[in-house]
């Protein structure tokens, strides 16, 4: 049993994450059972939430247009009782631990760490239904929002880029890929990296188990008959990943899945013949390390 | 000790109930709102990526904390209960803890391969207070903070600002680690009274 005095006195510690994962446990079965603990926490937080406004910085503009993208693809878990009906001691977890969705590892599974205290169904995401019934809308929400974020929404070619990814979104061939695309994009568990591209653009990676997206916005578009091709180095060998957009409607924003990319491999994208190359014939415009997990 | 009632409502006089737009816009994106969520983004992500910023010292990795954090926020934002708490602060304190979660698993991985394990990775004092308060840009945050002891400063500042914990924190002052914890409270709750009002 934990000495609660002991345990009381790291209640700020917890506050600030300066405890290691034993005190962050025992402190945490202490509140269980500590109503005047639990505001003490809540006053720390708001305290905290103003030392944070002392070091604010805005993350640059790109970022919201990626993360806009995931939110379009990502559902929402939701509860599956009715709000009156909320049991207390599902109350009494549910604010003062926002971390709880985001336990020492990846996060693919969050509603996994605290299901001991709670047996019952806790609005554990349903993954797939939701969003698989509301895909024509999430697919071309989230075609616009990748087009209008990462790129310029100007250019005639663009907006046949856009037009295609829509008509592709009513095909149905396409949609499972265009689902898988999502499906990487709303993991929180990917791994992403991104870099800016030598002529222009920037290029950005997500990497997981199931796939991986790559995502541009701003490559400068090709000659006709030239295509961009996508790479993985993996040590010595070089494995050609599929081929990009071709020609001048090559530019601005594009993505593609790629399967086979495993983490700590070198994605990289080079301009090639429109037929592809067996293995790169120009200097890439872009390598991404992806990071090793 | 324990053996209190766990009823949420059985709590005292709590925190003034102010409702800041953040709130608002939360509670509308728990709706499934995405204009409410990407006002909230407006509002409230330089909070969130300073912190991450902060804390991993590498603009790559905050901008994907950042990116995880409110992805998070906004797939569980139904769990966010104004009654306790504000939207900043439950955002403010996924992030501080994502981001220290994320430093805490490199070092350990970087631990492991360094043998030895030598807090190795601890960095200067001085150094490191300089550095936060070179990227302390709230006028009164920075006066709140000059208005407490230096212990108890410099306490808050490698723990929330740095993401140290409270027994490197001890080791790098050179103070008993139950003098850590201690300062951190008074530190926290002279904060309160100094920031509170704002």
């Amino acid at each position: 049993m934990d000495e609660p005095a002991d345990t009381h006195a790291l209640l700020a510690a917890y506050a600030v994450n300066a405890v290691d994962a034993a005190e962050r446990a025992a402190v945490e079965r202490h509140l269980d059972g500590c109503p005047d603990c639990r505001d003490d926490l809540e006053e720390y937080r708001e305290t905290l939430s103003r030392l944070a406004h002392g070091i604010s910085a805005p993350p640059p503009a790109g970022l919201k247009d990626q993360l806009m993208a995931r939110v379009h693809a990502t559902p929402q878990e939701r509860r599956e009782h009715t709000p009156g009906e909320t049991p207390p001691e599902e109350a009494a977890d549910t604010p003062p631990r926002p971390e709880e969705p985001t336990p020492d590892g990846p996060t693919e599974t969050p509603p996994a760490s605290p299901p001991a205290r709670r047996p019952g169904p806790r609005g554990v995401p349903s993954p797939r239904r939701p969003w698989e019934t509301r895909l024509p809308w999430t697919v071309a929400a989230i075609s616009v929002v990748l087009a209008a974020g990462l790129g310029a929404l100007a250019s005639a070619e663009h907006r046949s880029a856009l037009d295609a990814s829509r008509r592709a979104a009513t095909a149905s061939g396409e949609s499972a890929t265009l689902r898988a695309l999502q499906d990487v994009l709303a993991n929180p568990a990917a791994a992403r990296v991104s870099g800016r591209a030598g002529g222009g653009g920037t290029v950005t990676a997500f990497v997981t188990t199931g796939g991986s997206a790559v995502l541009t916005s701003g490559l400068p578009g090709l000659p006709t008959g030239r295509t961009y091709q996508l790479w993985s180095v993996r040590g010595v060998q070089i494995s050609s990943l599929g081929l990009g957009p071709s020609g001048p409607a090559a530019a601005d924003s594009w993505n593609r899945l790629v399967g086979g990319v495993r983490p700590g491999d070198v994605l990289a994208i080079s301009v090639e013949p429109a037929a592809g190359s067996r293995q790169p014939t120009t200097t890439p415009i872009v390598t991404l390390r992806t990071p090793a997990l | 000790m324990s053996g209190h009632g766990r009823d949420p409502r059985d709590r005292g006089p709590g925190r003034v109930a102010r409702k800041d737009r953040a709130d608002t816009l939360l509670e509308r994106a728990a709706a499934g709102d995405h204009d409410a969520f990407s006002s909230l983004y407006d509002l409230v992500a330089p909070d969130v990526h300073g912190i991450a910023r902060s804390v991993l010292r590498d603009e790559q990795h905050a901008q994907d904390v950042t990116q995880d954090v409110l992805l998070e926020a906004w797939r569980t934002a139904e769990r966010f209960d104004p009654e306790r708490g504000s939207a900043r602060a439950w955002l403010t304190t996924m992030a501080h803890r994502r981001a220290v979660d994320h430093v805490r698993s490199v070092q350990a991985a970087t631990d492991r391969d360094a043998a030895a394990g030598a807090r190795n990775a601890v960095p200067d004092h001085d150094m490191v207070i300089d550095e936060v308060e070179t990227h302390l840009q709230h006028e009164q945050v920075r006066r709140c903070l000059d208005g407490l002891t230096e212990i108890q400063r410099d306490a808050v500042l490698l723990a929330f600002y740095r993401g140290l914990t409270h027994r490197e924190i001890s080791a790098l002052l050179a103070v008993r680690m139950g003098t850590v914890k201690a300062r951190l409270r008074d530190a926290l709750i002279r904060l309160r009274d100094c920031l509170g009002a704002w």
